[in-house]
C-alpha cells in the first residue's frame, strides 16, 4: 500500500507545505536584474506530485494551485490555472512513461512542460497588455529545468528518510 | 464576488508579509546595531536638512497667504492641505511587466479604490484593489495606466501613459508645435477627478519632433522613486473621506 493511502492527512500536508514554500519563492523580492532567474517552482512541484500520485492529484489539483498562484502573484486570474491544467493533463496521460525515464531524459521532458507553461502564461498575460521578452521566458525555463534533478533527488531523499513513500 | 476578492487579497497578502520578514529583520538589526558616530553623523545631516526645509516653509507661508488673497480675488475655493496617511510597502508583484505593489493599509484605515499614492518625490500611482488590511497599488509606469498631467511652466494639459518601464512615461498626442522642452516638470492636473491636482509626476527627458508624423514623441522620467521608496503616502480627497 502506498503512503498516500495509509496516511492521507500527512501526505496532503506535505503537498500543501511544499506548495506554500513554492509560492513564497514565486513572490520573494528579487532585484530587477535577477528577476529572470526566478525558477517556476510551483510548476515543477505540480509536475512532481501529479506524476508521483496521478490517481489522487490531477488536473483539478493543478487548476486550484494555479488559481492560488494567480491570486498571489496579482496576475490575470486563470493564467497560471490554465497553464498548470494543461501541464497536469500531459502528466496524467503520460506519467507511466515519465516515471520510467532516466533522470536526464526526464529533465529534458520537464523543460518542454515548463516551456509550455511559460508560453501559456505569457499568452494570457499578453492578452491583458503585459508581454515579457522571449529571453526572460527562456531564462526561467532553463533555470527551472536545471532545478528539476535537484528537486527530484531532494524530495526523494526526504520521503525516504521519513518513510513517506 | 466583491467580498471574495477582498478576502483573497487579505489572504494572499500574508505571503508578501512573510516574504518581507527578512528585510524587516534587517531594518530591526540596523536600528539596534548602529554605531554612535554614524548616529551623530545622521543627526547632523537631518539637522541641516531641517534647517533648509524650515527656511523653505518660511517663504512658503508668505506665498500661501498671497495665494489665498489672490484666490479670494478670483472667488475661487481655497486650496486646503490634503490629509495623508503613511503606509509601508510590503511586497512587489513578481512579474517584471506588472507594476503593482502591495502596501500595509486597507479598508480599516479608510483606504478606497482610486486613491492617489505618493512618495516624498512625486506621484506613484493609485489604489486598485482594497482588502481589509492591505491594498494593491498600480504604479504610473504600468502599461495599462495613464494619467492627466499639465506642464508646470505653462499649464498645457497632456496625458502621460506608462510603457512598462520604471524610468519612463510617454506623453500622448503632443502637437509638433507645442511649447515643451527637456527639463519641464509635469504635475498632475486633477482632470478626471482621480488624482489631486498639483503633485509632481515626471520630468521631460526627451522631445523628438518629426515633421513627417502627426505628433511629437515626448518621453518623461517619473519623479517618484518607484523602485526605491518603502514609505508611501495615501492622499485623502476631502469629499470622499471617511
Amino acid at each position: 500500500m502506498m503512503f498516500v493511502e495509509k496516511h492521507p492527512l500527512l501526505f496532503y500536508t506535505m503537498v500543501v507545505v511544499s506548495l506554500l514554500i513554492a509560492m513564497l519563492v514565486a513572490i520573494a523580492p528579487f532585484a530587477p536584474e535577477y528577476q529572470v532567474l526566478r525558477p517556476e517552482l510551483v510548476c515543477l512541484l505540480v509536475i512532481y506530485w501529479v506524476v508521483s500520485v496521478p490517481q489522487h492529484l490531477g488536473i483539478s489539483f493543478a487548476f486550484l494551485t494555479g488559481l492560488v498562484q494567480d491570486l498571489v502573484e496579482q496576475s490575470i486570474w486563470g493564467a497560471h490555472a490554465l497553464a498548470l491544467s494543461i501541464v497536469a493533463y500531459i502528466c496524467v496521460s503520460s506519467y507511466q512513461r515519465i516515471k520510467s525515464y532516466s533522470i536526464w531524459h526526464q529533465t529534458a521532458w520537464v523543460s518542454v512542460l515548463v516551456g509550455l507553461h511559460q508560453l501559456v502564461v505569457n499568452w494570457m498575460q499578453s492578452l491583458a497588455g503585459y508581454r515579457s521578452s522571449t529571453i526572460s521566458l527562456l531564462a526561467s525555463v532553463i533555470i527551472s529545468t536545471l532545478l528539476w534533478p535537484v528537486l527530484l533527488s531532494g524530495l526523494r531523499r526526504l520521503r525516504q528518510n521519513y518513510r513517506m513513500i | 464576488m466583491h467580498s471574495l476578492k477582498k478576502k483573497s487579497l487579505d489572504i494572499t497578502s500574508q505571503f508578501y508579509w512573510v516574504s518581507d520578514l527578512p528585510s524587516k529583520a534587517e531594518q530591526w538589526a540596523d536600528n539596534r546595531l548602529v554605531s554612535r558616530s554614524r548616529l551623530l553623523q545622521e543627526n547632523n545631516a537631518l539637522r541641516s536638512e531641517n534647517l533648509v526645509l524650515s527656511q523653505k516653509i518660511l517663504k512658503n507661508a508668505a506665498l500661501e497667504a498671497e495665494n489665498f488673497r489672490l484666490r479670494q480675488l478670483l472667488n475661487a475655493s481655497e486650496a486646503v492641505e490634503d490629509r495623508v496617511l503613511i503606509a509601508e510597502l510590503i511586497g512587489v508583484a513578481p512579474d517584471p511587466q506588472l507594476h503593482k505593489v502591495i502596501i500595509n493599509r486597507g479598508e480599516v484605515h479608510g483606504v478606497y479604490a482610486g486613491q492617489a499614492v505618493l512618495d516624498a518625490f512625486g506621484l506613484m500611482g493609485q489604489v486598485v484593489e482594497v482588502g481589509e488590511r492591505y491594498c494593491v497599488v498600480l504604479l504610473v509606469t504600468d502599461s495599462t495606466h495613464a494619467l492627466p498631467v499639465k506642464v508646470n511652466r505653462n499649464g498645457v494639459r497632456l496625458v502621460a501613459e506608462g510603457v512598462g518601464n520604471l524610468y519612463e512615461l510617454k506623453l500622448r498626442h503632443v502637437a509638433n508645435t507645442l511649447d515643451i522642452g527637456v527639463g519641464d516638470l509635469l504635475v498632475s492636473s486633477g482632470l478626471g477627478g482621480r488624482f489631486p491636482a498639483g503633485y509632481p509626476v515626471a520630468e521631460v527627458t526627451e522631445v523628438t519632433i518629426d515633421q513627417g508624423r502627426a505628433f511629437a514623441e515626448v518621453k518623461a522620467r517619473p519623479m517618484a522613486k518607484l523602485n526605491r521608496s518603502r514609505h508611501v503616502l495615501l492622499v485623502f480627497e476631502r469629499e470622499k473621506e471617511g
